[in-house]
């Protein structure tokens, strides 16, 4: 048995391939396959825009009597997705929001000012399909990301992953 | 980008469980898994649940993702690697993250998963995902500290000749 560093190391070959549960392909290119894809998410949009929308709907009206975690745990899931529905914004947002929440301490009403602000932009990009689709879309991303900024010069943020 | 078009599988054969807390994420990666040929596809939205079905379910790849409660995706991963068994612990893992900044992706590989994928989540990258674990079946390492895929072949393909002799044995082990 090889040593590396002291170590004792042991190599051992899989007994799960995954090749061994497939064949060449003769009926179907790639291509054909990821086109296939792309109309099962597309087909998947309208529900996902339905369900984005109500989450960020209840989250607005609840405006600051929500946790923190449950703010993180809704952007977190709409970054996870928007992109793969072709809202690579809502994304950004997403992303944007769950750092906020992780770097900031919520005791200042400019905290929840900036929650409501990323909630207000991203029920405007889910609602409004244009806004992915134009310059004004990015401009109103980059004035959140300006207006985050301000803020939390203003209240003081911690690194990523100090939380 | 991997050249598919030559290589293509007919993954029908495939059964894979995917576990993610996001009910609307485990839609969207049956519909994704079902277009490319997948026919079956267990979704599981707890992740506790998982070690049961593994088992039942003679599963060939499993598909988690990371931020989960009560536990994540590492832990699952680590205990997976753990599990008694002949299979079970070799069992390929995907992980899905959206954080994907290197202190992440290092602790999933020292769990042991196969795989890194970056969510959003598209077609294409799942595919080569599948592709590239089909084409280079990795060996597995077990070390006083690791148990898990030999990533030296899952990350880059098989080392040549050439790098075997000028690369050390244990650059990825930790």
């Amino acid at each position: 048995m090889p040593r590396t560093n002291g170590r004792t190391l042991k190599r051992i070959a899989t007994p799960l391939k995954l090749g061994d549960h497939v064949s060449r392909s003769g009926e179907h290119s790639v291509s054909d396959k990821l086109r296939e894809a792309e109309r099962a998410i597309e087909t998947l949009s309208n529900e996902f825009r339905q369900h984005a929308k109500n989450d960020l709907t209840q989250l607005r009206n609840a405006s600051g009597t929500e946790g923190t975690g449950t703010v993180f745990e809704v952007s977190h899931e709409l970054r996870g997705l928007g992109g793969s529905f072709g809202l690579p914004l809502l994304t950004q947002v997403g992303s944007s929001l769950c750092e906020f929440v992780t770097r900031v301490e919520n005791s200042n009403p400019l905290f929840q000012e900036v929650v409501d602000l990323h909630i207000a932009t991203m029920i405007q990009i889910v609602c409004d399909r244009s806004v992915e689709n134009d310059a004004t879309g990015q401009q109103l991303v980059e004035g959140l990301l300006a207006a985050r900024a301000t803020a939390e010069r203003t209240l003081g943020s911690r690194p990523l992953h100090a939380k | 980008m991997v050249e598919l078009e030559a290589d293509a599988y007919d993954l029908s054969g495939l059964n894979i469980m995917v576990v993610d807390d996001s009910m609307f994420m485990l839609k969207l990666m049956e519909a994704m898994l079902k277009a490319l040929g997948v026919r079956r596809v267990k979704c599981i939205d707890e992740p506790t649940d998982v070690f049961v079905q593994l088992e039942r379910h003679n599963v060939h790849l499993l598909i988690t993702d990371i931020m989960m409660s009560p536990i994540d995706g590492i832990e699952l991963t680590k205990t997976i690697r753990s599990w008694g068994g002949e299979k079970v612990p070799f069992t390929p893992i995907f992980a899905l993250s959206g954080l994907t900044d290197q202190e992440n992706v290092m602790r999933a590989a020292q769990a042991g998963v196969h795989e890194v994928l970056a969510k959003p989540i598209s077609p294409r990258s799942l595919y080569e995902r599948i592709h590239r674990t089909i084409e280079h079946p990795a060996d597995f390492i077990q070390s006083d500290t690791y148990f898990g895929p030999d990533r030296r072949v899952t990350n880059a393909g098989p080392r040549s000749a050439e790098r075997r002799r000028t690369e050390p044995d244990d650059v990825i082990f930790f």
